[in-house]
């Protein structure tokens, strides 16, 4: 059985980080990742990543606009750590060969973003997720970290209330292996494919979520789901927040800047959850044009648009056949970021002993009820570093306790039933009626009477998903196994995102009621938490960590 | 729209070689392949394996021969395949050992990214700054074109050099070596740079612009080549038989308008030329050598002029 001190799943920023910072302290760190690490969703973060680096702006300013921005659900400890330490983790990106876009002076450029007060947004033309994840990368490279990649991790490994390793499937092979680990970290990002077309690479089904929910871990705050307002109609692939932060229009179909109405202050760079319910008003009370509203770069100029947002024009260009050069770009706001994950501290420990958890997947939470951009990239390099250094330290303490023998023969029966199975019906036709349920029910502004039938949905989805089958019965890379399985996380958490939806009876941040349209701080100024059970999750509830903000009315 | 498709299929457990299989099915009009392939996976054979991931050509997973060129699946669209070429034919990417179907594996392609030593080495006697580093805006260009590079192995794989020559280090990692070379943060450029001018390095290149014209990102690799080539030449790494073929060329052109065939092999390889002895024979034999004194073009003073002009626009 292979043995590592800490084992990291996922590749993307927050693993990376994450698994560089725990080989400082230990020699035997792995990484775990289901697909190459280059090819991990980080690197399809456009905009950039935010710090007070300047000497006019402050930690403080950021952790405010953050505060702020989370609707006051975000716990205020955490923020100030995220936005303290974010200027020496850019300083640290920097020297290990990150690539920026720099200013007149040299200085590493930074752009205004949504619901910021300052231009804080650090970034390399509109590709900043990947050359990060490339420097990453080839630090884990000059640095020798063990990678297995292309192994897909199908649970955790649990024995006496620890987390003792995984089991994953190396795909190549097609062989489930065991690996035992004194800490665990999981880095495995997002689960906004709970929805159709959502910004999201087809990898993000929320994986480590879900094994870390199914293996005695607490989920919090599911039910605070980004939409992200600038995405393409075919298929929602993301418009960075850039596109406004560089000064871009957004225009209905009178050609109006409609923002004025809703947020006459900061315009289009209102905070996130504040646009997308914009567009969608617009678009419901017939204003929109084929359901989406438009993104006017033109005035920026070619020059611009070439050297800022030179990946968003290709895209533009091949998914919408629009040259935003010449044409405003249609655009709809569409389901980008999961606020929730798995409940951590700010070392990025989890409710389980031996299992941490940092970037999308961990709720720590800073984002609260809705994420200001340029701030998820900043939390998976804070919380990455801090989840590997505390991971390591507890590797460092424990003696190696014994894996649970069981835990192998009992995934490869569970695995062996799956593909013998013979009659039922695929998984990727519940993952499709899974996320026609979402978007009808669980979308931008939300009722009770809808949320309803949204749980009904998921529960019918839970006990067929029970009988479904592959098709593929073969072991060597089999992707109808792998996506059958992460058809499964993702209906795990879609339930944990409605029900947690359904009880919160008040309208905050990214949940939007119209039958509670108000915040309501008396009663819903806390953390939900969802427990796996049997028969689906139990909820409870955390009061919001407090330091200097008190809530305020909010308003852009 | 109906569409067929050719696919080349192959299952190491129950396969003894690769076979093509046909499909056809009902597509929207502006359908990439990888939607296509998508579709085919869940409507028709769920067996079919393929790699994919962000959708949005950023990811660099979904490379695979479309009709004979390394594509993104994710970029290509149905419409276009079919009206170039009447119907899409699907294969593995070249070169690389295919573990079953569309999937191949990727390692020698990351041990040659790797070769280029690809991370930033600055000057080890010169302290880290507090801050960060500084770096005039005019010289990233170069950097930040290369960093679009998705590492999607196109290129690689299309390469007609690596072909011939699997050792040869391949456009990408030359890209991503020039990445670094220009970076004004690294310390290690002439390291960098006779590094890649050793042989399999970037002088094999035979300047085809293949990679160039199947880069699905415009990084546009030859001319990250050239780049490195020319920083050598200028810093005097000149010992590769690349770039004394590439010297000879140049100087026989520039002393009589004409390429000097038969002393092109001994400026290049000097006494190493010794061992072309049984070719050059055999051409001999045919009349395919060449007489080594040649007289120069009639109007030197247009070759002179010409020089002139390409100095004074470097």
């Amino acid at each position: 059985m292979l043995e590592y001190d800490v084992v990291v799943v996922g590749a993307g920023l927050a693993g990376m980080r994450a698994a560089i910072e725990a080989s400082k302290k230990t020699a035997k760190v792995a990484v775990l990742t289901k697909v190459h690490p280059v090819r991990s969703h980080s690197g399809a973060a456009q905009g950039g990543i935010n710090a007070a680096l300047s000497p006019a702006d402050s930690p403080e300013s950021h952790a405010f606009d953050t505060v702020k921005g989370s609707d006051y659900l975000g716990d205020q400890d955490a923020i100030e750590v995220l936005c303290s330490e974010a200027p020496g983790d850019i300083i640290e990106l920097e020297h290990m060969g990150t690539v920026f876009s720099r200013a007149s002076d040299g200085r590493i450029a930074q752009r205004p973003f949504g619901g910021a007060g300052f231009p804080r947004t650090c970034y390399a033309s509109d590709i900043t997720g990947l050359v990060i994840l490339h420097a990453l990368y080839e630090q884990m490279l000059k640095l020798g970290i063990k990678v297995y990649d292309e192994w897909f991790v199908t649970s955790l490994a649990v024995d006496d209330g620890v987390c003792r390793g995984i089991i994953a499937i190396d795909l190549k092979s097609g062989k489930l292996e065991a690996v035992k680990a004194k800490a665990v970290i999981l880095a495995t990002g997002g689960c906004a494919p709970v929805f159709h077309n959502s910004s999201n690479a087809l990898i993000s089904t929320g994986d480590g979520m879900s094994l870390a929910y199914r293996a005695g871990a607490t989920l919090m705050d599911m039910e605070f789901l980004q939409f992200h307002p600038t995405t393409l109609k075919a298929n929602g692939v993301l418009i960075t927040e850039g596109a406004r932060g560089e000064g871009g229009y957004l225009l209905n179909a009178l050609g109006e800047r409609f923002m004025a109405k809703y947020a006459p202050n900061k315009m289009e760079l209102a905070s996130r959850d504040v646009v997308s319910r914009a567009e969608q008003t617009e678009i419901e009370e017939g204003r929109g044009i084929d359901g989406c509203v438009l993104i006017d770069l033109r005035h920026l100029g070619a020059q611009k648009i070439k050297e800022r947002l030179m990946q968003i024009r290709e895209l533009a260009m091949d998914i919408a056949g629009v040259d935003p050069i010449e044409q405003p770009i249609p655009i709809r706001p569409g389901a980008h970021y999961s606020m929730g994950g798995i409940k951590t501290d700010v070392h990025g420990a989890t409710m389980l002993k031996g299992l941490y958890a940092a970037g999308e997947c961990a709720c720590v939470s800073v984002h609260g009820a809705n994420r200001l951009g340029g701030n998820s990239l900043l939390e998976t390099i804070v919380f990455g570093r801090r989840a590997g250094r505390a991971a390591s330290e507890l590797a460092c303490s424990v003696a190696g306790a014994s894996f649970p023998e069981a835990a192998l023969s009992d995934e490869e029966r569970r695995i062996s039933e799956l593909l013998k199975r013979e009659k039922g019906e695929r998984a990727h036709v519940l993952r499709k009626e899974l996320q026609e349920a979402a978007n009808t029910n669980l979308g931008i502004f939300r009722v009770a009477k809808k949320m309803q039938n949204c749980v009904e949905k998921v529960r019918e989805l839970k006990e067929r998903y029970a009988r479904a089958i592959v098709q593929d019965r073969g072991r060597i890379f089999n992707t109808d196994l792998t996506n059958a399985l992460q058809t499964g996380y993702l209906i795990d958490l879609g339930e944990a995102m409605a029900l947690g939806a359904l009880a919160r009876e008040e309208s905050r941040g990214a949940h939007s009621r119209l039958d509670f349209p108000k915040r309501d701080d008396e009663k819903w100024l806390k953390h939900t938490l969802a427990y796996w059970t049997p028969n689906g999750p139990r909820l409870g509830y955390l009061d919001v960590t407090m330091t200097k903000w008190p809530p305020a009315e909010r308003s852009y | 729209m109906l569409v067929s498709f050719k696919i080349q299929k192959f299952n190491p457990e129950v396969d003894a070689k690769p076979y093509y299989r046909d499909y056809e099915i009902e597509l929207p009009e502006r359908a990439t392949v990888l939607e296509s392939i998508i579709a085919i996976k869940e409507e028709i054979d769920g067996t079919l394996s393929f790699r994919c991931s962000c959708r949005s050509a950023i990811c660099g997973s979904c490379a695979m021969r479309i009709n004979r060129c390394a594509k993104l699946a994710c970029k290509a669209r149905v419409a276009d395949e079919v009206n170039r070429h009447g119907s899409i034919l699907i294969e593995p990417l070249q070169k690389l050992k295919v573990i079953k179907d569309l999937v191949v594996d990727m390692d020698p392609f990351w041990r040659m990214i790797e070769k280029v030593k690809p991370y930033l080495m600055p000057d080890p006697n010169e302290a880290a700054p507090e801050r960060e580093r500084l770096v005039d805006p005019s010289t990233t260009e170069d950097v930040i074109r290369n960093s679009l590079c998705i590492l999607c192995a196109c290129c690689h794989t299309d390469c007609n050099v690596a072909e011939l020559e699997p050792g040869f280090v391949g456009p990408a990692a030359l890209a991503k070596g020039q990445r670094y070379v220009a970076d004004t943060r690294d310390g290690a450029t002439d390291e960098r740079l006779k590094s890649l001018s050793e042989p399999h390095g970037l002088w094999e290149c035979a300047r085809c612009f293949a990679c160039t014209q199947v880069c699905p990102k415009g990084v546009d690799p030859r001319e990250s080549i050239r780049r490195i080539g020319h920083l050598a030449y200028e810093r005097g790494i000149r010992s590769d038989e690349g770039i004394k073929h590439a010297q000879a060329f140049l100087d026989s052109v520039k002393a009589s308008g004409r390429l000097n065939e038969a002393t092109l092999p001994l400026k290049t390889k000097g006494l190493g030329v010794v061992g072309m002895t049984p070719m050059a024979l055999q051409m001999f034999l045919k009349g395919k050598v060449p007489f080594p004194i040649q007289r120069p073009v009639p109007d030197m003073e247009e070759i002179r002029k010409i020089f002139e002009l390409t100095e004074k626009q470097r």
